[in-house]
């Protein structure tokens, strides 16, 4: 019997939890400044690839194809781009 | 249907196997169709719903009048949450509509989609790039800027100079009764009820032929199992152009952000006079074609419209022109080329419109360029074509899959950067060369001579040197050019 959770599960729960992050983060948001528009603009970006990505983990596990980890690597990867200027601009 | 039926019964046939009047709707998607390449309209289509989106919200606070556009614009800017955000979105996915359908209609062209039976498709297809580019017409002069207003302007004087029955027509259209506040309307009106409902019924009818005739396989042809290999609309075809659709619009956005927009100054006539009217940048190239000292005056700007003209209708009724068989480039030199040139002219003469705002073109300048341009890409379509597909026998043959090997892809986009290099730096060189005979030596004109001059250089070095690394493989220079055997090594 297998023990702990896989890494898909991993992936699905962080991009999950990313998501709902940044929707929190866009409802408090007052944009009238260009600074919260900036912030507006990078969150709403992160729930839209973190949304790509999970329907891409789903697509390939439906087309009976591992999910190429290049892809996963670079949307991790941008995620994280995008939350650290996120933070330099605040 | 046999060619024996009656007329009736021959052009009903002919209509139901081009329209497909009587072919199921929402078929399964062939797996090789799942690349981004096929989905470049599909993603005009998803640019246009942003613009839809957010051009209502905007549209609940602008008011269409000249006195009251600015402001209410302005407004939009600095008091809507989001509203400078939502302007920046509007204008950059308008821009992305542009680029994507010219993308869509040229990949169309280079892999020939327009054939038998997708000629009305590619018909109604250029017609929706046209209403497309209607809209960027329409829209620009919305917020009443002193830069918007003139360059409509220039663009409204070009439709005097159509011939009569169409002047007045498009005169009417446009400006109506005349005035600032009838221009203003209209454009409106075109812009927010017209020119989408016309897009939608387009886009209809394209969608519906498109489901009749399913997607074209690949120019090399595709296998029944390659055929036979289909996924479902739903879930998986729908998931696959969500992601597109996603990417491209938190690319929008990201880009939005980073380059967000700032509103030229109000329009007055005053203002006007100190500014160049210079169009936006889909529509430079034409704009530098009317420039040319040639087409100077009314005579002039209706022959230069007539040639406008005729580049377009022969891209509207490119599939009763191209009646080849072959969809293969290899099959196609000569439309090859001839797309290759059209890309090529359009870059150059927006670009070259981009750095000579107002001035006059002289006519043996636009020829050089132009004539250069096109000389320089044939030339460089004919080597690649030749080096590309010609084996030792000159046979020309495809690749055996039917598609280029990744090399000779990698050989053929650096042969491709090279020759939009080269045309630049012509184009660069010889303005710098006129520059210097006209306003005589100055450390600007020399710097740009000398620059593109060793640009040009470094380029032409460039691609005798790709030029001899390809032919280490095939020989065909060599064997072609005796003379050059010498030095050779392979």
């Amino acid at each position: 019997m297998r023990v702990g959770i896989s890494l898909l599960t991993v992936q699905v729960i962080f991009l999950v939890a990313l998501q709902v992050v940044s929707l929190v983060v866009l409802w408090t948001i007052n944009p009238l400044s260009q600074a919260a528009t900036d912030t507006f603009a990078l969150y709403l970006s992160v729930d839209l690839l973190a949304f790509v990505m999970l329907s891409y983990l789903y697509r390939s596990r439906r087309w009976g194809r591992t999910s190429a980890q290049i892809w996963i690597a670079l949307g991790l990867l941008s995620l994280v781009v995008l939350l650290v200027s996120n933070m330099l601009l605040a | 249907m046999t060619k024996s039926g009656s007329l009736a019964q021959r052009l009903a046939g002919w209509f139901d196997s081009r329209l497909g009047l009587s072919f199921p709707l929402l078929r399964p998607v062939p797996q090789f169709a799942l690349n981004p390449f096929y989905w470049l309209g599909a993603l005009a289509v998803v640019a246009f719903v942003i613009q839809g989106v957010t051009g209502v919200i905007m549209m609940l606070y602008y008011i269409p009048s000249p006195s009251e556009a600015y402001s209410s614009t302005q407004y939009i800017f600095q008091s809507v949450y989001n509203g400078r955000f939502l302007e920046t979105v509007h204008l950059y996915t308008a821009y992305a509509m542009i680029m994507l359908a010219f993308m869509h209609m040229m990949r169309g062209y280079f892999v020939s989609v327009q054939k038998k039976p997708r000629e009305v498709m590619w018909v109604v297809g250029m017609l929706m790039g046209f209403v497309t580019l209607g809209f960027g017409f329409t829209g620009y002069l919305l917020p009443w800027t002193v830069v918007s207003k003139s360059a409509t302007d220039v663009g409204i004087g070009m439709v005097s100079a159509l011939p009569p029955p169409l002047s007045s027509l498009l005169t009417f259209l446009i400006v109506g009764g005349g005035g600032d506040a009838a221009e203003l309307l209209r454009f409106f009106d075109l812009h927010v009820v017209l020119l989408p409902a016309a897009l939608l019924v387009l886009l209809a009818v394209k969608m519906y032929m498109l489901e009749s005739h399913g997607v074209a396989d690949p120019t090399g042809g595709a296998s029944d199992e390659s055929k036979a290999r289909t996924r479902p609309i739903f879930p998986d075809v729908t998931m696959y152009l969500l992601e597109l659709s996603l990417l491209f619009g938190a690319g929008m956005l990201l880009i939005s952000a980073v380059f967000p927009l700032s509103l030229p100054p109000e329009y007055s006539t005053a203002a006007a006079q100190q500014y160049v009217p210079q169009p936006d940048w889909y529509f430079l190239w034409i704009y530098q074609v009317l420039k040319v000292s040639i087409f100077e005056g009314t005579t002039g700007l209706a022959a230069a419209l007539s040639v406008i003209t005729v580049v377009f209708l022969a891209l509207i009724f490119l599939p009763f022109i191209d009646r080849g068989r072959s969809r293969e480039l290899s099959r196609r030199p000569v439309y090859g080329a001839l797309g290759l040139i059209f890309i090529g002219e359009v870059l150059t003469l927006s670009y070259w419109g981009y750095i000579t705002p107002g001035e006059t073109i002289p006519l043996e300048q636009a020829a050089l360029v132009m004539g250069g341009t096109a000389l320089l890409i044939a030339v460089g379509s004919f080597v690649l074509y030749r080096l590309l597909y010609s084996k030792a026998k000159g046979q020309l043959t495809t690749a055996p899959s039917g598609r280029l090997a990744s090399t000779e892809l990698r050989s053929g986009l650096a042969f491709a950067i090279l020759v939009a290099v080269g045309a630049l730096s012509i184009g660069s060189l010889l303005n710098g060369v006129v520059a210097l005979y006209l306003g005589g030596i100055s450390p600007a004109s020399a710097v740009s001579v000398l620059g593109s001059g060793t640009v040009l250089a470094l380029d032409i070095l460039g691609s005798v040197y790709l030029i001899y690394r390809l032919d280490l493989r095939t020989g065909t220079i060599r064997r072609r050019v005796r003379s050059l055997e010498v030095g050779w090594h392979s």
